[in-house]
Parts: C-alpha cells; sequence; structure tokens
C-alpha cells in the first residue's frame, strides 16, 4: 500500500483512514451526519440530499486534513496498523493511544 | 525307576502303603489372609463437595459475564465507528449514483426518442417513493 495521502497531500478517505479518524468524525462532525441522516429517512432519494451529503463530505475531508496536518506521523502509523489489521481496532491499541495522545478527541 | 523302588518303606506290602509326598501348610498353618473391606471414610462431606462445585460454577459464570461485558464493549466500538463514517460513505455513493443516472437517462432518452409518447426517465412505480433501479446490475464496473 502506498501512503494514505494523496499528490496534494490530502489524505485518501480509505476504508484504513476512515475508521482510524472514525471516532474524531464521530464527534467533530456529528451534526452534518445527523443532517444528513434525517435528510435521507425522509426521503431516500440521492438527488434531494445532495447539498447535504456535499456538506458531510466538505467536513469529513477537512478533519481529515486538519488531522494529518496535526500528527502526521502517529497518524500514518495508525493508518498503516488499521490497514495491516483490516480494521481491527483491539490489535491497533497502541498506535491508537499515541494517535490520541497527539491528537486529542476533545 | 518307579516310584515305589524310590520311595518304599521297609516291609511295605503294596504300593497304596507308600509313605505320601504332599505339598501342604507349613507347620501352625498359614498365617491369615485379610479380606475384609478398608475404606476410609475420611474427605470432604457432600455439602462440601457440593459448594466447592457450585462456587466453582457460579466464578466461571461470572468470568463469562465480565467476557461479554468486554466483548459488546469492543463491538459497540466496531459499531460506533461504522456509524460514523457511514453518511460520508452514502453521500460519496450519491454523488456517483446521481452522475452515472444522468447519463442513464440521457441514453434512454436517446434510444426512444422515436417512440410516441414515452416518458424519459421516472418510468418506475407509482407509490410515489424512490426506490432504487432494480435492472438486476448494480454497478456494472465492479461487478
Amino acid at each position: 500500500m502506498s501512503s494514505a495521502v494523496d499528490a496534494t497531500g490530502n489524505p485518501i478517505p480509505t476504508s484504513a483512514v476512515l475508521t482510524a479518524s472514525a471516532k474524531h468524525i464521530g464527534m467533530r462532525c456529528m451534526p452534518e451526519n445527523v443532517a444528513f441522516l434525517k435528510c435521507k429517512k425522509n426521503d431516500p432519494n440521492p438527488e434531494k440530499c445532495l447539498d447535504k451529503g456535499r456538506e458531510v463530505t466538505r467536513c469529513v475531508l477537512g478533519l481529515l486534513k486538519d488531522l494529518h496536518q496535526k500528527c502526521q506521523k502517529e497518524m500514518d502509523d495508525y493508518v498503516g496498523c488499521m490497514y495491516y489489521y483490516t480494521n481491527e481496532f483491539d490489535l491497533c491499541r497502541k498506535e491508537q493511544e499515541a494517535f490520541e495522545k497527539v491528537c486529542p478527541l476533545k | 525307576m518307579t516310584e515305589a523302588m524310590i520311595r518304599k518303606k521297609p516291609g511295605m506290602v503294596s504300593v497304596k502303603d507308600m509313605p505320601l509326598l504332599q505339598d501342604g501348610p507349613p507347620p501352625g498353618g498359614f498365617p491369615p489372609v485379610r479380606y475384609a473391606r478398608r475404606i476410609s471414610n475420611t474427605g470432604p462431606s457432600a455439602m462440601a463437595m457440593f459448594l466447592a462445585v457450585s462456587g466453582a460454577f457460579a466464578w466461571g459464570m461470572y468470568q463469562v459475564g465480565q467476557g461479554n461485558k468486554i466483548r459488546r464493549a469492543l463491538k459497540e466500538e466496531k459499531y460506533a465507528a461504522r456509524r460514523a463514517i457511514l453518511p460520508i460513505l452514502q453521500a460519496e455513493e450519491d454523488e456517483r449514483f446521481v452522475s452515472e443516472w444522468k447519463k442513464y437517462l440521457e441514453y434512454e432518452a436517446d434510444v426512444m426518442k422515436d417512440v410516441p409518447g414515452w416518458k424519459v426517465g421516472e418510468n418506475v412505480y407509482n407509490s410515489g417513493r424512490w426506490m432504487p433501479p432494480a435492472t438486476g446490475e448494480l454497478r456494472p464496473d465492479v461487478w
């Protein structure tokens, strides 16, 4: 696996990157997520919820970029561990603790 | 030679009067053999055994409960992570679907342009709800 960032330095939202930052996403992008899910529950048509979906994407990608800038090495280690163990939290506790020490959950 | 020639008694008339040669007990007889059961009555009582076994069982079940708690916490962590990343994945899929759907509607309009009375696109169910297309092929580039 090549690195978790694309050419411009933004983290690519692969499954390993997303599960590694899932706790941060759940905490910091919660309003956007909840709004999107409510819209979906109302009407499952994708065309009706495109704007809220764009809000979610903007929030999550911005958050990933922010995390990657603040704690690059720990995030790369954690993402690498997640990739190696296929998103199994219990096998990456060490990297998770190091990551959350540098980029706290707040 | 014969037994009578070896073991004869002087003045013996017939073989039947030969001195006896027998395997027998030693003088005074054999010492007595113990054949009575000796199963001791010591050891834990019934109540003690029952309490020990049920204590072990109760402790084991308690450990099972603790382990289940830990496993449930791990599963909850996994599900919470999945719940957190569900919206972005769905949003990305929605964008991809909308662009694919538009291309499909254009293709349908192109194919059916000579058919009178054909309303292109949205030629689906009457319930009013949106249903995903049931063409049997979700993502031809993947499958």
